[in-house]
């Protein structure tokens, strides 16, 4: 039995791998909202997800930098490169988002089912919900120590008041 | 998209998911001991390592449809695609099947007190070793005991665990 199942595992293919290493990182991730929500509430919870995402967002973003070999972010070109790459390795299908560059210096992205948004909506906490997933694109951006605006300008689940979720990201790179 | 393709490699994606995924479990315990103190953040880490341990191995016994864990033998095989799988490389360990109900984990160099050292908080860590494993063991759906003797505070990075299952 054993060996047969340990071949088989060297057969996973690489989006599988991804997959269940994604999955289960979320999960962890959501299992510390939920167990710190238990301990304080939601206000404290909010607090300390959105400090622990801002303090990885800055450091996944330089590590992604590092193995793109972009040493500084100087054109939009080179921001559209670590984007393209970070949403390559660090998001999976079930995540279910788009995002575009609908023109030099834009970037677009909608949800249209947000997992975020399914697991604390389990938790009965949604009204008072702020994003982490914006969160941790904006601390992105800080991270590599770009400029940008945001429009929508809003902290709480977008999808959870307005039934969708997208954000408009404007950079001010000089071509 | 953009028109330059930067193409990385399934070990480089890999490692950083693994390397990312443990600094923001890094970042939670860090951001929960500024707001709770250690004593909170230590027990809210237990309970989060208690119930992630669970759905680790429910998902990696989905994907790899292995089925019943049946013998001992069987227990190994899936300890070392677990371990390969969520461990990082840095940590260092062996296993071995003692007789058809013990399986002993060798931990030679551990990752989490490499981490604990570096923070310099040895002396108060609690290790969540025994609580993964126990619940590894409860979604593999065995009956048995996970016994791990040494104080955190004293293992110096080493420590020996041993699956005792009923089967």
């Amino acid at each position: 039995m054993h060996t047969e199942v340990t071949a088989k595992m060297k057969t996973l293919k690489k989006s599988e791998l991804k997959e269940v290493l994604i999955k289960n990182w979320m999960t962890h991730d959501a299992m510390w909202f939920y167990h710190c929500l238990q301990e304080c509430g939601i206000e404290r919870t909010n607090k300390i997800n959105k400090a622990a995402i801002r303090s990885m967002a800055a450091i996944e973003i330089r590590r992604i930098q590092k193995a793109v070999g972009t040493d500084k972010v100087k054109t939009f070109e080179d921001l559209k490169i670590i984007v393209d790459t970070a949403f390559n390795v660090l998001t999976d299908d079930f995540m279910d988002f788009n995002y575009s560059f609908p023109s030099e210096n834009a970037l677009h992205g909608e949800w249209k089912n947000c997992f975020a948004y399914n697991g604390v909506k389990q938790l009965g906490v949604l009204d008072r919900y702020q994003c982490g997933i914006m969160e941790r694109v904006c601390g992105w951006f800080d991270g590599l120590g770009i400029k940008y605006s945001v429009s929508p300008p809003m902290a709480g689940c977008m999808m959870h008041t307005d039934g969708k979720c997208f954000r408009n990201f404007t950079f001010s790179f000089v071509k | 998209m953009s028109s330059k393709k930067i193409k990385l490699a399934p070990k480089q994606k890999e490692k950083l998911l693994r390397n990312i995924w443990l600094l923001h479990d890094g970042r939670w315990f860090l951001k929960s001991v500024e707001q709770f103190g250690f004593d909170t953040a230590t027990k809210l880490n237990l309970a989060v390592v208690k119930s992630i341990a669970r759905t680790e191995i429910k998902q990696l016994l989905a994907e790899t449809g292995f089925g019943e864990v049946r013998s001992i033998e069987d227990l190994k095989a899936l300890m070392e695609i677990a371990s390969l799988l969520y461990f990082p490389e840095e940590h260092k360990y062996e296993y071995k099947v003692l007789d058809n109900n013990t399986f002993v984990g060798h931990v030679l160099e551990c990752y989490v007190h490499k981490m604990v050292s570096k923070a310099g908080t040895t002396a108060i860590h609690q290790c969540a070793a025994k609580l993964r494993f126990d619940s590894w063991c409860q979604a593999m759906g065995l009956d048995g005991e996970i016994i791990n003797e040494r104080e955190a505070s004293k293992c110096n990075g080493t420590c020996e665990i041993i699956f005792k299952i009923k089967w």
